[in-house]
């Protein structure tokens, strides 16, 4: 007879491979991450005007050409994707860390709890976000700092809707009701039962979420509220370069195409990573 | 001795009422609740496990009723045993067992946990392993242990054995019966209600229709509902089971709610029925001893 502690488990717990284009956007998603980090050192030029170089269109010294004030394009899109990217992982946190923080907390004590926080949140809702964002931006100094905050207060609201549902539904299953029954206290039930199984949800839309952080903060710098000169920021290189565009086209080009790849690759890998954790929203090919 | 006790509970979501009026006893020798899918088992048990408070009636702990109760004790007496997929899926069985040990310590908890896993023929070993790593069988068996580790006197068990198959089903039900505690057992299972529960009740549209000893409820029903119930166990070779009339329950006020089905329904089942004994069990039935004598 077999022993019960020899029985055959049912099922395995690989994981799921993502798809390919998930897979090419990972990959992406880590060069471009790699090429921020590794400026200082992959950059052919230092980050500063050599007036004499001025407007020089893409040859073999300058790649990517030079701006007007002679400095590397190529040099300035690396550093520039620190400043995009740390933007976005600022965004990213301070809205996820708020919004998930209080969507679980909503979720799982329901009542009138539940209430306050979703109708709040709803007020944040109700404006459209680019506009809240521009509003914010134009009251607050332009910084790379403004641009994350404006940016975070129009993000948060969505994590703590997904996570209030997610949490909410979490909250009801066998194994929250037996913590419940030894006496658990509920800030530690939250902890170690709800917050970590309402995560997988939220992670996917982080890596949806990534590329629309990153247009959205371009698009701030592009109308002059984030980064300011000399920082190298993708939408402020756009934004410089594109009055040039017809004479000087490799200035705002290259850093746009930074831009349209980053956002590309995150929304590969956000498809991929939701088709492989949740099935039922598979994307029809 | 009762250790908990129901007195006229009527529980419900959102103010909508779906279990009437139930007053029943937790006796030694195994207590049965049995039903169809949403006769109100669970919510009942729900009520019994202090995670819902009842629209009207009380639930009573020893001599408190459980607003009023030493909440620590109570939680260390009653506990629940869930199905199988009551597990963390995130945790370690070990963690999922030590969370549910009264010591303080991760130390402590841990040199405890083999030692449950063991009395509930697990072994050790599987400790460092998660949920989705066991099958359906060990999982209930951890359930099990996780409910055991508190020490209680009652064990609430929901559908323990619903989810798994027949062979395992009968081993859990081996380990269930050795257990040295008080149980309420919720199934719809009649077999496993003959075999661990000395008193049963039955539950349609969140009402006891019949209460009495097991023995006797099975063997002779005096609701046409308790005999519908075993009438559809499907028997080896035997032709399947028949439905019969609609699967909605009347409201109770117009009537008795399960006239609908009733092959004996009759003018004066338009009049709602009350408990009342018959041979030795409380009846909600106007014709009970008619079924008595089909």
């Amino acid at each position: 007879m077999t022993s019960p502690g020899a029985e055959v488990p049912l099922r395995r717990s690989l994981p799921r491979i993502p798809d390919r284009f998930a897979a090419f956007g990972a990959v992406l998603i880590v060069l471009i991450v790699l090429a921020a980090l590794m400026a200082p050192w992959l950059a052919p030029y230092p980050d500063e005007p050599h007036p004499l170089e001025g407007s020089l269109p893409p040859s073999g010294a300058h790649w990517f050409g030079t701006d007007q004030l002679g400095r590397d394009v190529l040099t300035r899109v690396l550093y520039g994707g620190r400043t995009s990217l740390s933007i976005a992982v600022s965004v990213l946190a301070v809205s996820a860390l708020g919004g998930v923080t209080l969507g679980v907390v909503a979720g799982y004590a329901g009542g009138w709890i539940r209430d306050v926080i979703m109708r709040v949140t709803d007020v944040f809702l109700a404006f459209p976000a680019l506009l809240l964002s521009l509003a914010l931006a134009v009251v607050l100094p332009p910084s790379v700092n403004t641009v994350i905050l404006a940016i975070a207060v129009t993000w948060w609201p969505w994590y703590t809707r997904l996570a209030a549902s997610v949490a909410a539904s979490i909250a009801t299953r066998p194994y929250v009701d037996a913590a419940r029954c030894l006496g658990v206290p509920a800030p530690l039930i939250v902890l170690r039962h709800v917050l970590p199984n309402s995560l997988t949800p939220v992670l996917v839309q982080i890596s949806l979420d990534a590329g629309g952080v990153i247009l959205t903060a371009a698009a701030l710098s592009y109308l002059g509220l984030g980064a300011q000169e000399p920082t190298a920021e993708w939408g402020l290189m756009v934004q410089q370069g594109q009055t040039l565009f017809t004479t000087n086209w490799w200035i705002g080009t290259f850093p746009g195409l930074a831009i349209l790849v980053t956002a590309f690759a995150f929304n590969m890998l956000g498809e991929g990573l939701r088709n492989a954790l949740d099935p039922r929203a598979r994307t029809v090919k | 001795m009762t250790m908990l006790r129901a007195e006229r509970v009527t529980l419900g979501y959102a103010g909508r009422a779906v279990v009437h009026d139930v007053s029943l006893d937790i006796t030694a020798g195994g207590v049965g609740l049995i039903g169809e899918s949403g006769s109100g088992k669970t919510i009942l048990a729900r009520a019994f496990l202090g995670l819902l408070t009842p629209m009207a009636g009380n639930i009573w702990y020893g001599d408190q009723t459980l607003k009023k109760a030493d909440m620590r004790k109570f939680r260390k007496d009653v506990q629940p045993v869930f199905q199988a997929e009551a597990l963390d899926p995130r945790m370690r069985i070990g963690a999922s067992v030590a969370e549910a040990l009264p010591v303080r310590g991760p130390r402590a908890a841990r040199a405890r946990v083999p030692e449950l896993l063991e009395q509930v023929g697990l072994d050790p070993g599987l400790a460092a392993r998660r949920p989705h790593q066991l099958s359906g069988g060990q999982r209930q068996r951890v359930v099990i242990a996780r409910a055991l580790a508190a020490g209680p006197r009652l064990l609430i068990l929901d559908e323990p054995t619903s989810a798994l198959d027949v062979t395992v089903q009968a081993r859990i039900l081996d380990l269930i019966a050795s257990l040295d505690t008080e149980r309420l057992l919720i199934t719809h299972n009649l077999a496993v209600v003959r075999r661990l529960c000395r008193t049963s009740h039955v539950l349609f549209a969140g009402r006891v229709v019949e209460s009495g000893p097991t023995r006797d409820l099975l063997a002779d029903p005096a609701h046409p509902y308790t005999r519908a119930l075993r009438d559809a166990v499907p028997k080896l070779g035997g032709s399947p089971p028949q439905a019969r009339g609609t699967t909605e329950a009347v409201p109770a006020e117009t009537g008795c709610p399960f006239r609908l089905r009733c092959p004996l329904a009759a003018p004066e089942c338009e009049r709602p029925p009350v408990l009342r004994d018959v041979r030795g069990r409380q009846v909600a039935c106007h014709r009970a001893e008619d079924v008595l004598v089909t």
